[in-house]
């Protein structure tokens, strides 16, 4: 009893030593602190879809970040944007307060990256937990996973042309979405399609391969 | 040439043949009507899903889907207005008793259904060509170009010139479909020498090729050789990847089937009696 009385006030006494665990990275801060000196760029991007149940040969549009703005596109043709994985400077990951959990290191394809999880504190933010893969010799994010709170788990990857690049020339954000089908004559009012039905085709991994040319980068 | 052009100058002497070709023009202005009023539902439908995971970025109701909904009337509109239209080539003749005025002359009887097929034939391509000519102007003039979205197993996207591509494909394949029908027409007419008779038969033989169209089975060719999907040949041209082999084999075969036809046209009319 004794014992317990004097583990609890040791518990008490270091507690808020033990929460200090987990506070943010110091590689994660740097790296965030990197990327918020983005203020705006404009870039040239190729769309290639790779999704089973959709055919669409490379499409290509010019989108446009500034920070603190929606993201613009523009484009002629008809294009697929993905929603998620398009932040390149993360900023909906970290708009929020979070902390994050260190996981160790992970190799891929031959190189170590530190894995932390970021966990949001805030309840606004629209996902539950984020891993996060952190190339800390170049300061980068090579990859992530996010799991959301209503639109399932994505993954986006980046690669870099060259070390002192902050941001990605090549992303591939994976995701799951459901298959639908449909009629090949699906026109007129007759044409009854139960949507429930249609999605009984069960959930398709996806991906899309977004190759980036950047024309202007405006840095803080 | 003298004979086809005598058919001809008949086909277009009918009433019947110019509200037909109305019924064309119709029927395009309620595609175009439907389309207006539900393009954007039915597009919606298709998109719904990848609505979740994309922002999409332009407008897919446009010319092309408005001229791909016009392509499928070679299913079965288009095909039941030349068989009413072609059939009178030949049933007018009986029923009006004209053909013994034509058989009182030295007219050979072989010349005479050969014209008769040859004048089928040319206004049937007449009729796709202002079929397509229309589709064409008036789908890009209402609702503008764009990249078209068709859903064959799968979502297929094709741009602007590719749509463009294909449907102008499509509609020289759907051509060889519809002369194939409108030789079945006068073949049967040479042998029920009668109108309705005929339309009812070949109307009969229409409904029951687009009903079974919808069979599928795993057999090897099936989707090529099969009857009702060698006259739909012309919905391949919106696989993503164009099957030329087996698009070519399809159209072969259905060549060779309208020759067969022909000739048992033919065959019949010489040996029907002149009454």
């Amino acid at each position: 009893m004794r014992f317990l009385r004097i583990y609890l006030l040791l518990l008490i006494c270091f507690y808020p030593f033990m929460l200090k665990a987990q506070e943010i990275d110091s590689d994660l801060l740097q790296i965030k602190e990197q990327l918020q000196q983005i203020q705006s760029y404009t870039a040239n991007v190729t769309f290639d879809v790779d999704i089973s149940f959709i055919n669409m040969p490379k499409k290509e549009a010019i989108i446009y970040f500034e920070k603190g703005e929606k993201l613009r596109f523009d484009s002629d043709d008809f294009v697929l944007i993905p929603k998620k994985g398009l932040d390149l400077s993360l900023n909906q990951l970290f708009e929020q307060s979070f902390i994050t959990v260190d996981r160790g290191t992970e190799t891929i394809e031959g190189k170590s990256y530190k894995v932390l999880n970021v966990i949001p504190t805030d309840s606004k933010a629209d996902f539950s937990i984020a891993k996060l893969f952190l190339d800390t010799g170049n300061k980068r994010i090579q990859s992530f996973e996010v799991s959301t709170k209503n639109e399932g788990v994505y993954r986006v990857a980046f690669q870099f042309e060259s070390v002192k690049k902050i941001l990605p020339d090549k992303v591939k954000v994976s995701f799951e979405l459901e298959k639908v089908s449909l009629p090949f004559n699906f026109m007129g009012k007759d044409t009854e399609i139960n949507r429930k039905e249609m999605r009984q085709d069960g959930t398709k991994e996806g991906a899309i391969y977004l190759t980036i040319d950047y024309k202007d980068i405006t840095l803080k | 040439m003298n004979l086809i052009q005598i058919e001809l100058f008949k086909l277009f002497k009918q009433r019947r043949t110019f509200l037909a070709l109305a019924a064309v023009f119709i029927f395009e202005i309620v595609v175009f009507v439907i389309a207006y009023d539900q393009g954007a539902n039915i597009l919606d439908v298709v998109l719904n899903t990848l609505k979740d995971s994309f922002y999409l970025k332009g407008d897919l109701l446009n010319g092309n889907l408005i001229t791909f909904f016009l392509v499928n009337s070679m299913a079965f509109h288009l095909p039941l207005l030349l068989m009413i239209i072609v059939s009178g080539i030949v049933t007018l003749e009986y029923q009006e008793g004209t053909i013994r005025t034509v058989f009182l002359q030295p007219v050979s009887k072989w010349k005479f259904l050969a014209a008769k097929f040859a004048a089928a034939i040319v206004f049937t391509i007449g009729v796709v060509f202002v079929l397509a000519i229309t589709a064409f102007t008036f789908s890009y003039g209402l609702f503008g170009r764009g990249d078209l979205v068709v859903y064959m197993d799968s979502l297929n996207f094709f741009s602007e010139q590719d749509a463009f591509k294909r449907l102008l494909y499509s509609f020289f394949s759907g051509m060889l479909t519809m002369i194939f029908y409108s030789c079945l027409c006068l073949t049967i007419a040479v042998f029920l020498k009668d109108a309705l008779k005929t339309w009812l038969i070949s109307i009969l033989f229409l409904i029951i090729t687009n009903l079974t169209g919808q069979l599928q089975f795993n057999l090897p060719g099936w989707d090529y050789w099969f009857f009702p999907k060698l006259v739909t040949t012309w919905r391949k041209f919106f696989n993503f990847e164009i099957p030329w082999e087996q698009i070519w084999g399809s159209h072969l075969l259905l060549v060779f089937l309208t020759i067969l036809v022909i000739f048992v046209g033919m065959v019949q009319f010489y040996k029907n009696d002149i009454e």
